[in-house]
């Protein structure tokens, strides 16, 4: 039997599957060609009635950043070879134009203001992938092939032959870390966007999205960092980042009684790509203004090229102007104690469950004694009140996202 | 006075005797022996502190291994007799509960002296005492904030294992440590500099702990050949020492045989740099003729695929012998080295055709990220040479981050602001070309006239954009189709399209290229305004 393969949806069709129903404006603009475009490839709308601009891979994003609200790019596309190559070969003046130029201008100089989002959907190359690389949030649809260039290119260029899975399939990049989800399905896409964007605030500085009194979670705070997560944040809140790139580390966003935060769990040996995977979400959290939840339990650290990226979490950490908790579970040492390091005395909150321990090497303090610059030891039990209390206490009755100074300014991506 | 404290020998007997008059004269010195208020006993316990240091013992071992002490260091590193020290007398233990402190120093040795008679700032760990476990005297943030508050550079020599004072933070006062100079390691305030001032870390015997946290904050990174550079002591490490070294890893700014060979190190990276971010260039006269260099284009082969040493026309650039390479085993496709022009510092990131035809990997973006970070960061100009057929893809690159490296770069060199050259020796393509000239946020963008610029690899564009054509010929026709097809695009990518839409500012003689270069940086420092707000490349991390 022949059956022909369904269609791919077009960016319009990918549009009204995540956008509010009906609320899409397609923006009128001008063509290079100076012919009237209508929506064709980005336009406002509206998510969970929150404006976003949406377009085909990095169009348009300067109204999302002039507007001061979410961009989400449809990431699909060839790149500027495919769009504007052939045509612009006569007059050869359009290296920069071709190559993105302007909109990788706009966006190497943005200081994280407004999230930006990118949905893999169908193969990426040249500046499709390159949007990726400077968003705060991407997420790939299995089948899709994300590369700077695709295996044509590369097959003429320099004679290696892979398959679009084998160059830029989920399967490479969920492990190097460079999607932070990966969907199975075009829902599964939709759903990650609109849950990865409830998080943050619309822009930096605008008020965080906190909602009523979250649902108390369904089991105690258990071993393990999933446990752990899931019984102390929001019945249901955990939207797990990047979950198969560094596992020692495992991050996310979550809710505690309603309040948004980014959560960092150690879980296992930590080394040099934990450090990556921490900073990124430190870098996106202090941009938006989340505060950042430690649950710190980190039986061993390794060693491997760690010196520096160990130290840039420690910047990162430092750095972060958002209110910082952390709450040592089990042992804290090595390079899970230096996450650990110097606090903000007036907005931070250290806590230890009862009897673990920490130390640099050896986790020979008792985090009850003087060495241990806890400032309580809390029931595990007590933990989500603790850490509920305590944001609420620092952020006040309708919080605004105070965004950090400095850290907006890092690279995209880590 | 300007006589240095540790020169006890040029104080006169005179004023001894007069203070110790002094003291006699007043009341409540009935319980205080005489002898303590003396310039005798500061002389004495200067001089057995300083001699002795951590004991009799622990320095002749340090001898015997053929090592040298901290102050050994300072001595062959700083300016003779330049030193000033800071902190003799600190110690781990409480003074007024121990009346016999033992080794004095608090495990570093530091204080101000100059260096090619400038200022700077100097700690040294002291690997003759032991430190205890999570003591710190507080001596690394003092030397630190004392070099930050006078603004000149601080320099580390690390050879030791110290255990950090985590408990330590800035705020909290109060904890275990809390000493004279206050509770505070150096780290702390390292993880928040910004690059505020330069510091350079030497590691001259085995690193470990806090010892090595300056290593991953710092600005150069010097480690002397055998040594053991680590977050964790061998015994805590579980690969076994099977982990990649901080030198094959890329940290280590530069190897050295020997301490000497340090020292000189240090002293060069730091002769290209003010003394703190905003301050003066270091200027000096102009070596070399600036008249036109007839030699400089046969340096480079016409012939596009054929290899030749970028250095060699970084060299012929750059004021005679001024060219000083930083990271010169890590990335070897890419070269990253301070040089000066007409006696202005300048930082020269350049392609290296000598390597995988100057191709880019994502190891490249690492090190080019780090260096455009520190020139910015210190107002150091920056002078790109391009000669890249561009990013090298593979499927090992893209495992690798290649799309988050590289946007990393991109974003390091749109972000610039310090006065920027950015030259195209002969080939520059695609998004290669886009990022190394900045994104347009260079100054002068320039090419030589045997320049190719496009949007890919001429031989790859034309089978990428003429594939129907030639799967439709015969197989024996194929490659003279796509050879005159490539020679086509050879034709559009002359420098001459480029230049026409201001894409490039102007084409250049290649005899020309000192003097216009040169000219440029002149004319830029003399008409910016001085910097007001730290560059956003001053906080990036060194290495991520």
């Amino acid at each position: 039997m022949n059956h022909a393969k369904p269609a791919r949806p077009t960016f319009l069709q990918h549009v009204e599957r995540l956008v509010d129903p009906g609320s899409y404006v397609p923006a009128v603009h001008f063509s290079e060609g100076m012919d009237l475009v209508s929506g064709t490839d980005g336009g406002e709308a509206l998510i969970d009635g929150r404006p976003v601009t949406v377009g085909l891979s990095g169009h348009i994003v300067v109204r999302a950043l002039h507007r001061r609200h979410p961009y989400v790019a449809i990431s699909s596309g060839t790149g500027g070879l495919a769009r504007g190559g052939r045509r612009n070969l006569g007059v050869l003046d359009t290296v920069w134009g071709m190559s993105g130029g302007p909109m990788l201008a706009e966006m190497a100089s943005r200081s994280r203001d407004v999230p930006v989002v990118s949905a893999l959907v169908h193969h990426s190359f040249g500046d499709s992938s390159f949007f990726t690389g400077l968003s705060d949030y991407v997420v790939q649809l299995k089948g899709a092939c994300m590369a700077l260039t695709g295996p044509r290119v590369l097959a003429i260029g320099t004679s290696e032959q892979v398959t679009m899975e084998e160059l830029g399939g989920v399967d490479v990049h969920r492990r190097n870390g460079q999607a932070d989800t990966i969907a199975e399905t075009l829902d599964e896409v939709y759903a990650a966007i609109r849950g990865f964007l409830s998080y943050l605030p619309t822009h930096a500085g605008a008020p965080l999205p906190v909602t009523g009194p979250g649902a108390q979670p369904d089991q105690k705070p258990g071993r393990g960092a999933r446990p752990l997560i899931d019984g102390l944040c929001d019945q249901g809140s955990f939207f797990e980042l990047r979950r198969d790139f560094a596992p020692g580390l495992v991050t996310g966003l979550a809710r505690l009684d309603g309040i948004p935060v980014g959560v960092l769990a150690s879980d296992g040996a930590f080394a040099a790509d934990e450090c990556l995977k921490a900073t990124r979400l430190i870098c996106t959290c202090d941009a938006f203004g989340l505060p950042l939840v430690f649950l710190i339990d980190s039986p061993q650290a390794r060693a491997d090229q760690a010196i520096s990226r160990a130290m840039m979490l420690a910047q990162a950490v430092q750095l972060a102007e958002v209110p910082k908790c952390w709450v040592i579970t089990g042992q804290a040492r090595g390079a899970g104690l230096l996450v650990t390091g110097p606090a903000r005395i007036a907005t931070d909150l250290v806590i230890a469950w009862p009897g673990t321990r920490a130390g640099f090497e050896d986790g020979s303090a008792g985090t009850d004694e003087h060495h241990w610059p806890a400032d309580g030891v809390v029931a595990p039990d007590a933990t989500r009140a603790a850490l509920a209390s305590h944001l609420g206490a620092v952020l006040g009755p309708s919080p605004v996202s105070r965004p950090g100074r400095t850290l907006c300014t890092w690279p995209a991506g880590f | 006075m300007t006589t240095p404290l540790t020169d006890g020998t040029t104080q006169s007997t005179q004023s001894t005797q007069s203070s110790t008059d002094s003291t006699d004269s007043t009341d409540s010195q009935a319980e205080i022996p005489d002898e303590i208020r003396t310039v005798e006993r500061l002389r004495e316990l200067r001089e057995q502190v300083t001699t002795q240091m951590g004991g009799p013992q622990a320095v002749s071992a340090i001898h015997a291994a053929g090592r040298r002490t901290a102050r050994e260091h300072i001595a062959g590193f700083t300016d003779p007799g330049s030193f000033v020290e800071i902190g003799t007398f600190a110690t781990f233990v409480d003074k007024v509960t121990a009346p016999d402190p033992g080794p004095y120093g608090g495990g570093i040795i530091g204080g101000h002296a100059t260096l090619d008679g400038r200022p700077v700032t100097v700690a040294v760990d002291d690997d003759s005492v032991t430190s205890p476990a999570a003591r710190s005297t507080g001596k690394a943030a003092r030397l630190y904030q004392m070099a930050l508050q006078q603004r000149r550079p601080y320099i580390e020599i690390a050879q030791g294992h110290t255990v950090p004072d985590l408990a330590a933070r800035p705020g909290k006062t109060g904890t275990s440590s809390a000493r004279t100079f206050g509770a505070e390691p150096a780290f702390p305030y390292l993880l928040e500099r910004q690059r505020a001032i330069p510091v350079v870390s030497m590691v001259l015997g085995d690193t470990s702990g806090a010892s090595a946290f300056s290593a991953g904050l710092c600005d150069f990174l010097v480690q002397l050949e055998g040594t053991r550079l680590a977050l964790t002591r061998p015994e805590n490490d579980e690969t076994n020492g099977a982990g990649p070294s901080p030198v094959a890893s890329g940290e280590v700014d530069a190897v050295a045989a020997t301490p000497d060979e340090a020292y000189a190190l240090a002293r060069r990276f730091l002769s290209y740099l003010p003394s703190y971010a905003g301050g003066p260039l270091p200027l000096t006269d102009t070596h070399g003729s600036l008249d036109y260099d007839d030699q400089i284009a046969r340096l480079v082969p016409a012939r596009r695929s054929r290899a030749y040493d970028m250095k060699a026309v970084i060299r012929r650039i750059c004021d005679d012998g001024s060219f000083f390479e930083l990271k010169p085993n890590y990335a070897r496709n890419i070269v990253t080295g301070f040089g000066r022009l007409a006696g202005i510092p300048v930082g020269v990131l350049a392609n290296a055709p000598m390597r995988m035809a100057g191709g880019l990997t994502p190891e490249c973006c690492l090190k080019a990220v780090s260096f455009v970070c520190l020139c910015d960061s210190f107002g150091v100009p920056l002078l790109v040479l391009q000669d890249t057929p561009g990013f090298l893809v593979s499927a090992q690159a893209e495992r690798d981050r290649a799309i988050v490296r590289v946007m990393t770069l991109l974003q390091a060199l749109s972000l610039i602001t310090v006065p920027s050259v950015s030259v195209v020796i002969r080939k520059a393509f695609g998004l290669a070309f886009v990022i190394l000239d900045g994104n347009r946020a260079v100054d002068l963008s320039l090419a030589w006239p045997g320049a190719e610029i496009g949007f890919m690899d001429p031989p790859v564009a034309a089978n990428v954009l003429y594939e129907p054509q030639i799967r439709q010929l015969p197989e024996q026709e194929r490659a003279a189709f796509l050879a005159a097809k490539a020679a086509e695009l050879g034709v559009v990518f002359e420098p001459y399209g480029v230049a026409a839409n201001l894409t490039i500012d102007d084409i250049v003689e290649p005899g020309a290229t000192r003097a216009v270069v040169a000219g440029h940086l002149r004319m830029s420092l003399a008409t910016r305004p001085p910097r007001t707000a730290p560059s956003p490349l001053a906080s990036w991390p060194r290495w991520y």
